[in-house]
C-alpha cells in the first residue's frame, strides 16, 4: 500500500439553507477543494461521495456540475460516518495504485427533509419500538452518571466549550456563546438532554482532493499523510455489558493508534463526533484521550478547550459548526487540514502536527452501532 | 363491513415476539441449540455460531433494568412524553423496550424489572400498536 495525502479541502457554512440543494453545497465544496489542491480538474480520476438521504447518484449530479464526467463515481451511505466512508473508499483506491488522485465530497440537505429529530430506523426492531438517536446518548449518559458521579453540568460544559470555539469558526451554525444555565434551561428532548445537549440537523458540503506519494511532490512541499483510516461496525451488545463504553470506537481507535503508530497522547487536535454532550464526554474515555470515568474531570479542568492539552472540536463540533450528516466526516478533515497548515485563524491549534477525526452513524439493535471511522493525519 | 370505517385493530409491533402462555404474557425469542445462547427478538441464524438449528424460547418476564430515559420529542406516531430502557433478562439478552409508566420514581440500575404488554404506538391507519413493556416489581412480589 502506497502513503496517502491530502492536497486540498473545501467546506460550505453548515447551517439551515432550504433553498439550496444538495448538488450546490457539493458544487462549491468541490469547487474550493480543487482550488486549495491547486490540481488541474482533467487529473482528477475517480470521486466518492458520501450522503444519508440525498437520493441516487447525487454524487454524479455534483460531478456534472463542474464537468467531472466520464470518470467512476462512488456513491456511499453509512449514516452519519457517510462523508468518512467516502474519504476512506477514496483513500484505499489511492493507497492501492488504482489512482494518483481522487476527489471526495460529502453533502446533506437536510433541513427541507427532516424538521425534529431525525426518523427512526423502521426495518429494525428498536426503531420501530421509538429508540431514536438522543435516546441512545441520553441513557448511556445517565448511566455514566450512575456509574462515575459526572453530573448533567459537566455534560453541558461540553456545549459550552464548543459554542465558545464555534464563536470563532465562520462556517459554524451556531456562532453565540451559550452558559450552562441556558444549556439546561433549554427544552427537554430525552432526558436529561434538552435541546443544547443535541446537535442541530444542517445542511452543507465538505469534499477533500487526495493524492498518492507518486505526485504529492508535482503540487506542494507541505506534506499532509493519513496516517490511518480505519471504518468499523458495531459488534454484538450482550446482557452485562457495560453501555456507558463504546466498544466499537474503542476498537477503531485502537486500530488507528496501531497504523499511525502513535498514540493519544501524540495528538495536537481531536474532531470527534459530538452528536450529542454526553457521547463527546463518553468519547473522551472511548478514543483513550482519558482514563475510563475521568470524562467528567477532563471538561472540568479544560484539557479539551482550545489552548488545553488536547484540544477537542474546536471547529465548533456537530453540536455547534453543525451536522449535515454526509457532510460531517469530511469537514472534520478539512478543519484538521487548516490546523495542520496553519490557517485555522483565531481558532488555530498552536504547532498542530497530528490530528485525529472520529464519527459514528446508525443506531441498530443487538449492536453497539452501526459505523465508525477514525481518520489520523500527520504533517510530515 | 367492507366500508372504509371499520373499527381500529390492535397489532403487535412485530409478529411473534411475544406470546401468551398459562394466561401470561411472555417475549418470545431464539435459543441457538449449538451455543446455547438467547437472541431477542427471534433470529433465523444464529449470529454467534453460524447455524440454523435454532428454536423458539419463551424468555422470562423478569429482568434487571440497565438503563433509560423518557422521550419528550417524539418520533411520528408516538405520543410524548414515553420512557424507553434496556432490561437484561437472565437469559443473557439484553431486551429494548418502553417504560409501563414514564413518571416511575426511584428506578436504578439493577432494579428488577417485569414484563407487562402494553401499547407503543399508533400506525399511520390508526391501529393500537402494543409492544413489550417494563414496570418496577411491587414490593415484596
Amino acid at each position: 500500500m502506497r502513503d496517502v495525502y491530502i492536497l486540498g479541502v473545501g467546506m460550505t457554512k453548515f447551517g439551515k439553507f432550504p433553498e439550496k440543494r444538495a448538488v450546490d453545497f457539493g458544487r462549491e465544496a468541490c469547487w474550493d477543494a480543487i482550488q486549495d489542491a491547486g490540481v488541474d480538474r482533467k487529473d482528477i480520476e475517480a470521486a466518492y461521495c458520501g450522503h444519508v438521504y440525498q437520493g441516487s447518484v447525487i454524487g454524479q449530479l455534483i460531478m456534472r456540475e463542474l464537468g467531472l464526467t466520464g470518470i467512476p463515481v462512488v456513491n456511499v451511505e453509512n449514516a452519519c460516518s457517510s462523508g468518512s466512508t467516502a474519504f476512506r473508499e477514496a483513500y484505499i483506491a489511492v493507497a492501492a495504485g488504482l489512482y494518483d488522485l481522487a476527489l471526495v465530497v460529502g453533502v446533506e440537505q437536510l433541513s427541507t427533509r427532516v424538521s425534529g429529530v431525525l426518523p427512526p430506523k423502521d426495518t429494525d426492531y428498536e426503531g420501530t419500538m421509538g429508540l431514536i438517536m438522543p435516546s441512545v446518548f441520553a441513557l448511556r449518559g445517565r448511566l455514566h452518571m450512575e456509574k462515575y458521579g459526572t453530573t448533567i453540568e459537566q455534560f453541558a460544559k461540553i456545549r459550552v466549550k464548543n459554542s465558545i470555539h464555534a464563536a470563532q469558526n465562520p462556517r459554524a451554525q451556531f456562532r453565540k456563546v451559550v452558559t450552562v444555565e441556558e444549556v439546561n434551561g433549554a427544552k427537554m428532548v430525552c432526558e436529561p438532554l434538552t435541546m443544547l445537549h443535541c446537535c442541530p440537523n444542517a445542511d452543507g458540503g465538505a469534499a477533500a482532493v487526495i493524492c498518492s506519494e507518486k505526485v504529492v511532490r508535482n503540487y506542494t512541499a507541505r506534506k499532509l499523510r493519513v496516517a490511518a483510516s480505519v471504518l468499523l461496525s458495531g459488534t454484538m451488545e450482550q446482557a452485562g455489558d457495560d453501555m456507558t463504553v463504546s466498544s466499537l470506537t474503542s476498537r477503531a481507535a485502537q486500530q488507528a493508534y496501531e497504523k499511525a503508530g502513535l498514540g493519544p497522547e501524540d495528538l495536537s487536535l481531536v474532531e470527534l463526533h459530538d452528536c450529542f454532550t454526553t457521547a463527546e464526554l463518553m468519547h473522551y474515555e472511548n478514543l483513550g484521550l482519558c482514563p475510563r470515568g475521568e470524562g467528567g474531570r477532563m471538561i472540568d479542568e479544560g484539557k479539551t478547550m482550545l489552548g488545553g492539552k488536547i484540544p477537542v472540536n474546536v471547529s465548533g463540533g456537530l453540536l455547534c459548526k453543525g451536522h449535515p450528516l454526509g457532510a460531517t466526516g469530511v469537514g472534520q478533515i478539512a478543519e484538521v487540514v487548516w490546523h495542520l497548515r496553519g490557517e485555522a485563524g483565531s481558532r488555530q491549534v498552536e504547532g498542530a502536527k497530528a490530528g485525529l477525526t472520529h464519527c459514528m452513524g446508525g443506531a441498530i439493535g443487538g449492536v453497539d452501532g452501526a459505523s465508525c471511522t477514525v481518520n489520523i493525519i500527520v504533517r510530515d | 363491513m367492507d366500508d372504509t370505517s371499520k373499527p381500529h385493530k390492535t397489532l403487535p409491533i412485530k409478529e411473534g415476539i411475544f406470546k401468551i402462555k398459562d394466561g401470561q404474557y411472555f417475549l418470545v425469542g431464539t435459543r441457538c441449540k449449538s451455543c446455547r445462547r438467547h437472541l431477542y427478538p427471534p433470529v433465523e441464524i444464529c449470529p454467534f455460531c453460524f447455524v440454523r438449528d435454532v428454536e423458539e424460547a419463551y424468555l422470562s418476564r423478569r429482568g434487571k433494568l440497565q438503563a433509560w430515559t423518557v422521550v419528550w420529542v417524539p418520533p411520528a406516531g408516538f405520543e410524548a412524553p414515553y420512557g424507553v430502557a434496556y432490561v437484561d433478562l437472565p437469559e443473557k439478552v439484553r431486551v429494548f423496550a418502553h417504560l409501563a409508566d414514564y413518571k416511575a420514581d426511584g428506578l436504578k440500575p439493577g432494579m428488577e424489572m417485569e414484563l407487562v404488554i402494553g401499547k407503543i404506538k399508533v400506525d399511520r391507519e390508526g391501529n393500537e400498536i402494543i409492544g413489550p413493556k417494563f414496570r418496577p416489581v411491587a414490593n415484596g412480589g
